[in-house]
């Protein structure tokens, strides 16, 4: 049944069998992971590996180059230390995307939501999530719209963490998604951390939403899953992340790669959508670029108003 | 030769014969995922399982526990070589319970018992499972039990001592408190130790290698609820010796369950 992450083996010896290495040239896909975690966490237990060095080497086992990273920090604790220090590690390397806790403007000393992008431009973020359970706020439109309407603006996608639900919580946690994603239509949004028996819940929203997404990290790992959703939607509404360090690359990446479904749709799922997302923001994210400069289109990227609103973008 | 993990990341089917200790058929209520049995045999094939040990969903229908068993039957019979069954048991209807255990082994392929303690909340060493275990223990017959690394497994743990020529199964070890299921494992020789648990990864294999030794473990999916591609990825994964591996995807079933 449901994942107990506190207790996945983290007192595990070290081993004496030589690590597994599989060889990039092995994997077929180039691979993002759309969800990994560096920084030490509350309930860490001893040997439990949580650094910089430790996700690049677990990457590197599996033939994994590019990776979108949230600091334990900015998700646990203070935003901005998490947040400046995940910028510090992204910045050492050309394959690394930061994600970015946000907190909302709306509250006392809150930043404006153009202060807060402004920020993010300038550390190439791919991604903000939010944790409103952790930082005690809310999420609905009403509450955050300019931030959310910021967003939207610059195609920065949002991540939010459902928290693993079940029953009335599950069915309150995806009504506040339904009225973010239709709110926001141009804004992208990546749920994790999905009961892997959401399906019915998931697929009325999915329907009707097409900007939102679903990560298989956390576990949302239904049997059948990627055939089935790849069948109603394409291959574009599921994504891959590890949840490094609670969760490995490995057994999400077999769930992927043992599915029936054709190279497109895996290639898709294993990175080429978080790599579409990640290129459709309004600025060069770490590690990633712009699409504009990906598909060798030169000029300046537009200027980012976040007061403007889609409809006036000219797209 | 490829290793496991050369084979998984190409997506090709493991080259050793897989037995799934826990696996589900039939409907559920809450999901909407294919359960024919030909589907199942299409994802088995495509890991290399060879043969799925399964029973009902207990999600259907905890009560009529012969409609789960004969989804059971249906595989068995559409598949027999691909197939074993558990015959599941409810305690909380006693007066059913023997003529059921008839009704299944009646039958080719049940070769086991499903027993879920947080579904009918009798404790695994309550009476009310005597028949079962009276049953298990003439044929030697393995019962795979719902733990989670609690008291469900210290009451399995003390019908196994009681019971030294049944192989018992512990459903989900590692999930919980892994310090309790360690603890009655190395008082228990027959307790095995299965690895269904969808927070599950490489380095739980490991430690539980480590603790107990590869010859313990054996391995399941929880198929249809969650993914057996996700679940081999823990294995093939591990940082253990190629043979062990190998023992735990599927040799130590193949002689608990006496297979060829």
């Amino acid at each position: 049944m449901g994942a107990d992450p506190a207790t996945d083996g983290s007192a595990a010896p070290a081993a004496e069998h030589a690590p597994i290495v599989v060889p990039a040239a092995a994997t077929a896909f180039d691979i993002v992971d759309g969800l990994s975690v560096v920084g030490p966490w509350r309930d860490r237990q001893p040997g439990r590996p949580f650094g910089f060095d430790d996700l690049l080497a677990e990457h590197e086992r599996f033939g994994i180059r590019h990776r979108l990273t949230i600091h334990a920090e900015s998700r646990d604790g203070v935003p901005d230390n998490g947040n400046t220090e995940m910028a510090r590690l992204a910045s050492l390397r050309d394959d690394t995307a930061p994600i970015w806790t946000a907190l909302p403007p709306r509250r006392f000393g809150g930043r404006s939501a153009d202060h807060l992008l402004a920020d993010a431009q300038a550390a190439g973020v791919a991604m903000f999530a939010l944790y409103p359970e952790t930082h005690g706020h809310h999420i609905a439109p009403w509450a955050n719209h300019d931030l959310y309407a910021a967003m939207e603006a610059a195609r920065l996608p949002l991540m939010l963490d459902l928290g693993n639900p079940i029953g009335a919580e599950a069915r309150a946690r995806y009504e506040e998604v339904h009225a973010i994603a239709t709110a926001h239509p141009q804004l992208p949004i990546v749920l994790w951390n999905a009961f892997y028996m959401d399906e019915r819940l998931q697929v009325p929203l999915l329907d009707l939403c097409p900007n939102v997404r679903v990560g298989i990290a956390t576990v949302y790992i239904p049997t059948w899953g990627v055939e089935q959703y790849t069948a109603r939607y394409g291959p574009h509404r599921l994504i891959f992340g590890s949840n490094w360090p609670r969760q490995s690359p490995g057994p999400l990446l077999t769930y992927v790669l043992y599915s029936d479904v054709d190279d497109r749709a895996k290639a898709a799922i294993l990175g080429g959508t978080i790599r579409m997302l990640a290129t459709d923001v309004r600025w060069p994210v770490r590690g990633f670029g712009a699409r504009s400069l990906v598909a060798g289109i030169t000029g300046e990227l537009p200027h980012i108003d976040a007061h403007r609103a889609p409809d006036e973008e000219g797209e | 030769m490829s290793t496991l993990a050369e084979l998984a990341v190409a997506g090709l089917p493991l080259d050793v014969p897989i037995i799934d200790c826990h696996a589900h058929v039939g409907p559920s209520r809450g999901i909407d995922r294919p359960t024919s049995p030909d589907a199942v045999v299409r994802l088995m094939d495509r890991i290399g399982i060879q043969r799925n040990v399964i029973s009902g969903l207990m999600f259907a229908t905890g009560v009529r526990v012969e409609t789960m068993n004969d989804w059971v039957a249906e595989c068995l019979r559409a598949h027999p070589d691909r197939f074993l069954g558990y015959c599941y048991i409810n305690p909380n209807f006693p007066e059913a319970m023997e003529a059921e255990i008839e009704r299944c082994f009646g039958q080719p392929g049940f070769a086991g018992f499903k027993l879920h303690v947080s579904w009918n909340a009798v404790p695994y060493d309550s009476d009310a499972y005597a028949p079962v275990y009276a049953f298990a223990a003439a044929g030697r017959l393995p019962i795979l039990a719902h733990t989670w690394g609690d008291e469900a497994v210290r009451a399995l743990a003390r019908m196994a001592r009681q019971y030294p020529g049944i192989p018992f199964l512990a459903g989900h070890s590692g999930a919980g408190d892994v310090s309790i299921t360690l603890e009655e494992a190395h008082r228990t020789p027959n307790l095995y130790l299965e690895l269904t648990y969808s927070g599950g990864t490489q380095r739980f294999v490991q430690q539980l290698v480590a603790e107990v030794g590869a010859d313990r473990i054996v391995w399941g999916s929880d198929t249809i609820l969650f993914a057996a591609s996700h679940q081999v990825g823990k294995v093939v994964f591990a940082d253990i010796p190629e043979e062990d591996k190998r023992a735990i995807l599927g040799g130590n079933a193949k002689r608990l369950f006496g297979l060829a």
